[in-house]
């Protein structure tokens, strides 16, 4: 299901004021979906687990208004400026194929970002068991 | 100092093999400095303490020729396929003046990796604290 700016900001404070465990996945490119760099067309994947610390709109460089957000993990952050983003919301969604079965959550939903660069970071809302 | 793939391979070989501690800072697109994320058209921005954990140099030419994992606590992971950067190595008394003092006394070494694509990955080789 498409989202707007604003539904998908909604989600995400809604994660950021629930304290809901986060894992987000990112690539480039996305053209052929979630991939591997193994499985070559991907400069790079990188996997970050953790919570959503910071929603917020600001002035975008290509349209007026973008979102930001920021995950914090107990290794790092990752922040994300949504400007002229395209976003997808499925629930419930499959773990990604290559990555190994995580018996300690369960993916409740799952948010895609699109970037306009073919850059794309996919949300999944995980449930502890 | 812009190196080969066949040198930033043997770095990263080294960092596995003596499992060296790095913070990754990462950006796009990344222009001469960082920006961070407040920066105009920063798309995103990134910073991780992680550790070499793979490095693939020929696995097949198209696919695997200079792929390098990372992985942090949590489940964090960060993959690379590096034939097509650019990779520059630099040591801490190449920073800024101001910056220097503080480079030398954290860090050994880093090295930068930049897309075609504008993302910049640079991965400081942490001092170890005694």
């Amino acid at each position: 299901m498409l989202l707007s700016l604003e539904d998908a900001l909604t989600i995400l404070n809604k994660w950021k004021d629930e304290f809901v465990s986060v894992l987000v996945l990112g690539q480039n490119s996305f053209r052929q979906g979630l991939r591997s760099v193994h499985e070559g067309g991907v400069d790079w994947n990188m996997r970050l687990r953790g919570t959503v610390s910071q929603v917020s709109v600001c002035q975008g460089a290509i349209s007026p208004k973008a979102g930001r957000v920021v995950f914090e993990s107990p290794a790092g952050n990752l922040s994300l400026s949504m400007d002229s983003c395209v976003f997808s919301y499925d629930a419930p969604c499959e773990r990604p194929p290559f990555f190994k079965s995580d018996d300690r959550s369960k993916i409740l939903s799952c948010l895609f970002i699109f970037f306009p660069t073919n850059e794309a970071f996919v949300l999944y809302e995980l449930q502890e068991r | 100092m812009v190196i080969s793939l066949k040198d930033a391979l043997a770095i990263l070989r080294k960092w596995k093999d003596e499992s060296t501690n790095i913070l990754v800072v990462a950006e796009s697109p990344f222009r001469q400095t960082f920006r961070g994320i407040e920066g105009l058209g920063v798309r995103w921005a990134m910073g991780q303490h992680v550790r070499v954990s793979q490095v693939l140099s020929s696995v097949e030419e198209r696919t695997s020729k200079g792929i390098v994992e990372f992985e942090g606590r949590a489940g964090n992971f960060l993959s690379l396929a590096i034939g097509h950067c650019r990779i520059v190595y630099g040591d801490p008394r190449e920073a800024s003046s101001e910056n220097r003092a503080e480079a030398e006394a954290t860090t050994v070494s880093v090295l930068s990796i930049f897309f075609p694509d504008e993302e910049g990955f640079h991965f400081y080789e942490l001092r170890e604290i005694t």
